[in-house]
């Protein structure tokens, strides 16, 4: 067709039959060979069982995977806790959940007499509530009878919609007439947003790994000790209502974004807000994640009106996977873009963009504020302001045409 | 004479017979070039996309799964890789060709007028003389890379309609592309 084709052509038979005769050629290990080769894998292992234990805990000349972090901390409002005495609830009883994304293991032990909710509590503002895995906790520990139970939480209470729901936990201060609630998602108790306000105390849980909690506010501080994934607080001078920010300290357990992912990547220390869309739930698993990037998902919603969902791609989250990135998803008028994904050394390097459609978003890099999208062929160019690392906006021109990014 | 393998037999018998990816190159470079083209306006460019492209499918071939979707949709899953790099970093990456061992092409002006002329009406023509659904179902599947069930809700169809009419779009473009090479 033209000379660069037909030499095209000529280079990559070339190298195909390099590759051919390369392959041929390489050496096929003979039956005895591979059986001493067995034996000799068989002697490393017990050796590095040995110097492991058991557990299979790594040892230190291993090259280290990327640290998981408590997380950076996070401003929430206090919420107050709903009377859990409320009649007529609609919580329905189901078993079997697994917190997304988050590691709880206060329900590992049995179920003993006095775990199951008071007889006074017939409401929890979830949509499904586990009873089996209800336990006290903090006993002797706490004030105030303490109860934790795994729970299905919808965007809306008493939906019926069982499609969108993220599995997280309920925690019951209290008994009788007094007792109180409040149920969260595994990404907020991830991020150490699951906190509510009951008779002058703070209530909060938090994931496995996570040892004690500090709250501070305009004009003060407290800290509390973690016991059974939950923490007791008592408050002076700040009440349901008022904003206050929560740092966990500890090394959360299971999977988390490492502290660089944090840093590269800073719409992921954004509260958690909202249920993660079908369509990112789709894509993240088309990747092959098995889920705990639930946990961590946070929208950003830029001015132009596009949500940006920004979720770790972890490879604790993902077999196969060795080296963390960072994904991000647009969403405008109800319709999903492309999932992009990217490695936190080059998103502060060089930023990254996609586009779909009309829309084009993506990652500045580091220090950059704002984002202009030129696409080919059109004079128009489209000015973005950076939020939290992200940008998106729509863009006139041809949709196919290729969009170049500059920033500033 | 036509070859009459399909695609995903051309790239199973590369290793003992590497002509065939010479074979496989043929059929699909035109809509690549012509992919490339109608994304960066600049043949050079489009020119580099496609070298480094059917270098990294081929030094890729192993990773090649049939059972995981059709040998077209995997070419231009590694166009579309190529090209957000491209984008990105603004230039074109060479890993492939290096690793093959492959010479650098040395591009005329000559050359690129023909590669505009000849990849961009063989793609463009074949892509629009598909009958509009099984055009538009291409668009949005292989070059816009949504999923089948997006393009279900968007279009009101099933996955199945969607489905069909992708593989019959692949099927036709495959035919008229191939029909205009010389």
């Amino acid at each position: 067709v033209t000379d660069f084709i037909a030499d095209l052509e000529t280079e990559l038979v070339a190298a195909a039959r390099r590759r051919a005769t390369a392959r041929r050629r390489l050496p096929r290990p003979r039956l005895t060979a591979l059986a001493a080769a067995a034996a000799v894998a068989l002697i490393a292992l017990a050796a590095v069982a040995a110097v492991r234990g058991i557990d299979g805990s790594r040892t230190g000349d291993e090259r280290p995977a990327a640290p998981p972090s408590a997380g950076p901390g996070v401003t929430v409002t206090l919420p107050a806790a709903l009377d859990a005495e409320r009649a007529g609830g609609c919580a329905q009883g189901g078993t079997g959940y697994a917190p997304s994304g988050v590691k709880l293991s206060f329900f590992d032990r049995p179920q003993r007499a006095g775990d199951p909710l008071p007889g006074g509590v017939t409401w929890l503002p979830a949509s499904m509530v586990d009873a089996p895995t209800v336990r006290q906790v903090g006993k002797g520990v706490f004030h105030r009878e303490v109860r934790l139970v795994i729970a299905a939480i919808t965007p809306r209470v008493c939906t019926s919609d069982t499609q969108v729901f993220q599995v997280g936990a309920c925690v019951v201060a209290g008994t009788g007439p007094r007792a109180a609630a409040r149920c969260f998602t595994g990404a907020q108790i991830a991020a150490g947003a699951a906190v509510t306000v009951a008779a002058g105390a703070a209530y909060g849980i938090v994931p496995d790994g996570i040892d004690s909690v500090e709250l501070s506010w305009d004009g003060g501080s407290a800290a509390a000790t973690v016991t059974d994934n939950a923490y007791e607080l008592p408050l002076d001078g700040v009440g349901a209502g008022d904003t206050v920010r929560v740092d966990l300290s500890g090394a959360v357990a299971g999977c988390a974004p490492s502290a660089a992912l944090y840093e590269a990547a800073p719409a992921l220390r954004r509260a958690p807000e909202g249920t993660p869309p079908r369509a990112l739930d789709s894509a993240m698993q088309r990747l092959g994640s098995r889920g705990d990037w639930l946990a961590y998902a946070r929208l950003v919603t830029t001015r132009a009106g596009v949500d940006v969902w920004v979720v770790p791609d972890m490879p604790c989250d993902r077999p196969g996977s060795d080296e963390e990135r960072v994904c991000l998803l647009a969403i405008s008028d109800g319709n999903a873009g492309s999932l992009l994904c990217d490695t936190p050394s080059d998103l502060r390097r060089s930023g990254a963009s996609v586009r779909s459609g009309q829309v084009v978003a993506g990652f500045a890099p580091a220090g950059a504020r704002w984002a202009e999208a030129r696409v080919a062929g059109s004079r128009d160019v489209t000015l973005m302001a950076v939020q939290d690392g992200v940008f998106a906006a729509r863009v006139a021109g041809d949709p196919g045409a290729a969009v170049s990014m500059r920033f500033s | 004479m036509a070859d009459e393998r399909t695609d995903e037999d051309l790239l199973a018998a590369v290793n003992g017979e590497p002509e065939a990816f010479g074979v496989f190159y043929r059929r699909h470079v035109a809509a690549i070039l012509g992919y490339f083209l109608r994304r960066t306006r600049e043949a050079e460019l489009a020119a580099d996309l496609t070298a480094e492209t059917f270098a990294a499918a081929l030094h890729g071939l192993r990773r090649f799964d049939p059972r995981r979707g059709p040998a077209v949709a995997w070419l231009y899953g590694i166009a579309r890789r190529q090209l957000t790099y491209a984008l990105r970093r603004g230039t074109v990456e060479n890993r492939a060709r290096r690793r093959l061992g492959m010479a650098p092409l040395a591009l005329t002006d000559e050359a690129l007028e023909r590669i505009v002329a000849t990849a961009g009406d063989v793609a463009t023509t074949a892509l629009e003389q598909l009958p509009a659904d099984q055009r538009d179902a291409v668009r949005a599947r292989i070059l816009d890379d949504r999923d089948y069930a997006d393009i279900a809700r968007t279009t009101r169809t099933s996955e199945a309609v969607v489905r069909k009419r992708v593989s019959r779009g692949l099927a036709g473009l495959r035919s008229r592309v191939e029909g205009e090479q010389p």
